[in-house]
């Protein structure tokens, strides 16, 4: 059944996507403005006024520099990869053992995990970061590492209605071939995961990537992630604001990139996930 | 020919590991936090402390100026209400099909995307004396050469109101979701009955998606009293606007008074924890 929508829900409906657009962008353009101004450009024209050139890269050069950018991505790249490569495969593991067998503790598990979300991260950090500091992880990436690795009951949720999808023949017919529970897991099984593992790339990836608090608690010294490497710039740095701006805009490119790609994964896990 | 004693094995090989990190980063904290909330612990050495009893509780439900931070994430609270009813006036109002959703989505997932430093920097160049706000106010005939940061009447409704931009997006989303999964039958039914806009929003679309509103309602209260990132980066929490988190920051890991700084997490947690208790115990009652 086609219904004819009246002309006047239609320019409702464009006002306010006009009007929710404009208020999540606003903000936005005037930093990305700011970010190709030069420094007598900016304090002669209004912050809404466009930069002469969008070609101007000096002040992203600058900010690069002076954020010390490259050893901050590899560091926050280094803990995105290895992070996410142990908390995903842990969480297909775990997923895997509770959905495929019955055993005793079976429920204890999963409720271990699923109470962990109403425990708010900084209510433990006061203890995690006397033991961090006591194994002398302080202000190495392992302290985050460390902290990062761990399953979410998210991730579990998700795996375990990847499960559900995967039909229990394939595993049959693996036994029947012979193979032994770890190649079922890993030969047969492990493949059709993928756009579970995809989803929770990018939703734990860009919650990583975006976490300011672990990085800038454990942190302090040489060893920056990229978060942490921004926030210099609000006050240590005292850098001017066109080259501050351009700082902001080269954390923000590899975002938005990121989800202009993937955005059909994360739409699927963000909203399996958090409606559990 | 299922083999019990492989199956052990290979639970316990694929479970070992993520079990213990979540006892040790999560469980033994919780324990240890509770126990050192009733001592002075400094953190220095392991069995440096001695038990004070309740006096660190004491202390920061008695202290004005403890108090006044839990007072100002209040204002978090109430600013997720109009969050609330944009994103689910947004989601109502987009819930058919129309061309530029999809571009429309992306664009107001993005400030729910960036990073906080991002947002708190994007912010502090917005609400300056010569930032795009005073400006926009300007383009309606408003002269403002406000600082909104700096002034303390007003910097808590401010940081609220960013923490609104930041996250309106990802309520639209979820209940955008919740909406759309409502049966074509049902709104069939309602055409049939010759039912108005305004009452399927009433009878069907609400009643439909009554729990991931509420489950909303409930992360934005707890998300409150966490707050922590805008009012660390921009102000620092100067002008009144600092949070229990930006004390604990201070307090446990600057001031090293370990054994205040556990008891104020206690109190965070167990806000949190009845705040999910409620949420429980109404929904328990329907299922």
């Amino acid at each position: 059944m086609v219904k004819k929508k009246s002309l006047f829900t239609i320019v409702i409906q464009y006002i306010t996507m006009i009007c929710a657009a404009l208020f999540a962008l606003l903000p936005i353009v005037t930093v990305l403005f700011n970010s190709f101004k030069t420094k007598v450009e900016l304090y002669e024209t209004m912050p809404f006024t466009p930069p002469a050139s969008f070609l101007n890269f000096y002040n992203f050069k600058y900010a690069w520099e002076a954020g010390d950018f490259v050893h901050a991505f590899l560091n926050t790249i280094i803990i995105l990869v290895v992070s996410l490569f142990f908390s995903i495969n842990f969480a297909a593991m775990i997923g895997y053992v509770l959905h495929r067998f019955d055993f005793r503790g079976k429920k204890l598990i999963k409720n271990m995990f699923a109470l962990t979300v109403f425990i708010p991260v900084v209510t433990t950090q006061v203890i995690v970061f006397q033991m961090i500091y006591a194994l002398g992880l302080y202000n190495t990436i392992f302290a985050p590492l460390l902290l990062y690795v761990g399953v979410d009951i998210i991730a579990i949720y998700t795996m375990l209605q990847t499960y559900d999808a995967i039909p229990k023949s394939i595993d049959e017919s693996g036994m029947m071939d012979g193979a032994n529970y770890y190649t079922i897991y890993f030969k047969l099984i492990y493949p059709l995961l993928k756009p579970a593992i995809a989803s929770l790339i990018i939703i734990k990836g860009i919650a990583i990537y975006n976490d300011f608090y672990i990085p800038n608690l454990y942190l302090q010294g040489e060893a920056k992630t990229v978060a942490t490497a921004l926030y210099q710039f609000t006050g240590s740095l005292s850098a001017p604001q066109e080259v501050v701006s351009a700082a902001v805009i080269i954390v923000m490119i590899p975002t938005i990139v990121l989800f202009l790609l993937l955005q059909n994964y994360f739409y699927s896990g963000f909203t399996a996930g958090s409606v559990k | 020919m299922i083999n019990q004693k492989d199956v052990k094995k290979l639970i316990f090989f694929f479970t070992v590991i993520p079990i213990s990190l979540v006892l040790i980063f999560s469980y033994i904290p919780i324990f240890a936090v509770f126990f050192y909330s009733l001592t002075d612990w400094s953190g220095n050495k392991l069995l440096d402390f001695d038990f004070v009893g309740l006096s660190n509780y004491k202390l920061i439900l008695t202290n004005p100026n403890y108090l006044q931070l839990f007072k100002n994430t209040i204002w978090y609270m109430v600013a997720s209400i109009p969050q609330l009813i944009f994103a689910l006036y947004l989601a109502i109002i987009l819930n058919d099909k129309i061309r530029g959703e999809k571009g429309f989505k992306a664009i107001v997932m993005i400030p729910y995307l960036l990073n906080g430093v991002v947002v708190a920097l994007i912010f502090a160049t917005f609400l300056n004396q010569n930032g795009g706000l005073n400006q926009f106010l300007g383009f309606f005939g408003i002269e403002s050469n406000l600082d909104w940061l700096t002034n303390s009447k007003i910097v808590n409704p401010v940081l609220a109101s960013i923490s609104v931009w930041r996250y309106y997006g990802f309520n639209f989303i979820l209940f955008l979701a919740a909406i759309q999964s409502i049966p074509d039958n049902l709104y069939e039914a309602c055409d049939m009955d010759g039912a108005s806009q305004w009452h399927k929003i009433k009878y069907l679309i609400i009643p439909s998606i009554r729990r991931i509103l509420f489950i909303n309602i409930l992360l934005s209260v707890s998300g409150a009293i966490q707050v922590f990132e805008m009012p660390y980066i921009m102000t620092s929490g100067n002008y009144g606007s600092s949070t229990p988190l930006i004390a604990i920051n201070q307090i446990a890991f600057q001031d090293m008074r370990v054994g205040l700084g556990a008891a104020f997490s206690v109190i965070i947690l167990v806000i949190v924890v009845v705040v999910v208790v409620i949420q429980n115990l109404l929904f328990k009652e329907e299922d």
